[in-house]
């Protein structure tokens, strides 16, 4: 079977770049639902080395580059002939230059061994060859049209989704902008009025209300990974470092962060999430430090169709039992007075990479640091 | 030439009464003398404008505020009608709505939008929003005589 690049097979079969080309050539003869000869290597001479394996061919296709094909060895049979059939005709020159033509020269019998021929497909052979076909094309065309329902159901949620963030920007906020603005307006108003406890309570209120709200912005910014991603482009992993580098200047500056790195590749990427990928793992790295100014090395390995990333710091670490943990939107392992934050950023981190195909893990131990490596696939771009 | 003691007329298109009250509040801080009509939606904002039933005679407003989601007539329909009318294009526009897209803030301003604001989180930023429309378009620039 010759699904593509992928093959499987049963028994003695051609080596394969000998396939290759036999599939190459088929494609041109094929035009009918099932193509079949006892005698390959005389149509298709380049089978003549494999003859042993393939004489006869039976072969249906399913779809561009995809066939079933059958091999009968070569079968040396012998003809008999009244007469070499190969030599009709003797010719003789005269010594004065003529050509003589003279019949046969005897009707004695002659034999043959026919080689580079199998023995002969059967008829209910070819028949059955081509209701596998028919079988085979309904299973495919059924699931091509459960694919393409699908792909219109993922269509259809994806702009459900795309409509969902749009409401979650603007009509879940609206409310949440009034209550916030309208008990800081009361505190405003009846200040003189308001004993501590009332403050207080106003305060919860105001701060539960502001963390809605960034809650609401994280879930947008999430989904939009997704829904508002750029085509992938060749982009310097270095130049999106730099610029996340850039929008953490400060938090670098005010921790003392100390920041390394190895030489970095050009990928096919979605720039701005490159740069949010790097944001998100640094300011991590800085923001879950230990009492030292964080050590921050930046990695990066070529390996087998992809590159390998590291982000490596100093911090307080993470208990591997939540290594998986992490990456799941709004989940926190630190209180939220001492680390502030949604629990949306590894989240994020991982959609991105997950978006350009490759993995995100962490390695780390409780007080020791902790590095997060991610896969980039090195893609052709399209 | 144009002075601070003229009492400036804005006009809050907005269908959310809470909103709406909160920006008068907000404006109540105001040391500039100024009059705020509300409406409530888009087809109320152009019959405001356009002075007709049952808005005949009104005061045409100096400034506009424009929220984008509006019942009836949208933001962007009011604006694009409004810009494009000689008789109104002139008034400034300052769009306030709660939507951060990228989409809406390109096409408020090439529907010529004058700016574009998001609507406040909280009270503190309410009151810098509204101090800053105050500072600027009631006193820094100088507004075109607007006919009435």
């Amino acid at each position: 079977m010759w699904w593509g690049a992928d093959c499987t097979t049963v028994g003695e079969i051609p080596e394969a770049a000998d396939l290759k080309g036999l599939i190459a050539w088929l494609e041109q003869q094929i035009d009918e639902k099932v193509f079949y000869t006892d005698e390959l290597p005389r149509i298709y001479p380049a089978a003549e080395k494999y003859k042993d394996i393939a004489s006869g061919l039976l072969a249906i296709a399913i779809a561009e580059q995809n066939y079933i094909l059958w091999f009968r060895p070569e079968y040396i049979q012998t003809v008999n002939w009244a007469g070499d059939p190969n030599q009709p005709i003797v010719k003789t020159t005269s010594d004065q230059g003529t050509v003589r033509l003279t019949p046969r020269g005897s009707f004695e019998e002659w034999k043959e061994i026919v080689r580079c021929k199998s023995l002969p497909w059967k008829p209910c052979e070819i028949e059955a060859a081509g209701e596998l076909r028919n079988a085979i094309i309904n299973i495919v065309l059924r699931q091509a049209d459960e694919l393409a329902s699908l792909a219109r159901e993922l269509e259809r949620s994806n702009a459900e989704l795309e409509k969902f963030a749009y409401v979650a920007s603007h009509d879940l906020q609206e409310p949440l902008n009034l209550v916030s603005s309208y008990v800081q307006l009361l505190e405003m108003r009846y200040i003189d009025q308001l004993d501590q406890d009332a403050k207080e309570f106003i305060g919860f209120a105001v701060e539960g209300v502001t963390h809605m709200q960034t809650l609401i912005d994280d879930l947008l910014a999430y989904s939009r990974v997704g829904t508002r991603g750029k085509e992938f482009v060749p982009t310097a992993v270095e130049t999106a470092l730099d610029r996340a580098l850039t929008n953490l200047q400060i938090r670098i500056a005010e921790s003392g962060a100390v920041i390394t790195t190895d030489p970095l590749p050009t990928l096919n990427a979605d720039s701005t999430q490159l740069i949010q990928l790097f944001q998100n793992l640094i300011g991590n790295a800085i923001k879950f430090r230990s009492d030292q100014p964080p050590q921050i090395h930046v990695g990066a390995k070529q390996l087998d169709g992809e590159w390998l990333f590291s982000v490596q710091d100093n911090g307080i670490g993470i208990d591997p039992q939540f290594a998986d943990r992490i990456f799941i939107i709004f989940q926190r392992l630190q209180p939220r007075d001492e680390y502030p934050g949604t629990g949306i950023g590894l989240a994020i981190c991982k959609k991105i990479v997950d978006r350009h195909g490759g993995r995100i893990w962490v390695e780390s131990e409780l007080g020791r640091g902790a590095t997060f490596h991610f896969t980039l696939p090195v893609r052709e771009q399209l | 030439m144009q002075t601070a003691t003229i009492n400036r007329k804005i006009l809050v298109v907005e269908d959310n009464p809470a909103q709406i009250r909160l920006i008068q509040e907000a404006l109540k801080q105001s040391s500039a003398p100024h009059e705020i009509t509300a409406v409530n939606d888009g087809v109320e904002a152009m019959a405001y404008l356009r002075q007709e039933e049952p808005y005949s005679g009104v005061w045409r407003p100096d400034i506009i505020l424009l929220d984008l989601n509006l019942p009836r007539k949208n933001g962007r329909e009011v604006l694009a009608e409004l810009k494009t009318d000689p008789q109104l294009k002139r008034i400034p526009v300052l769009v306030m709505t709660t939507s951060r897209h990228a989409e809406d803030i390109a096409i408020s301003y090439d529907m010529h939008a004058n700016c574009y604001i998001n609507k406040s989180r909280n009270l503190k930023h309410l009151l810098t929003i509204v101090r800053r429309i105050e500072e600027f378009w009631l006193d820094t620039v100088t507004l075109p005589e607007i006919d009435s």
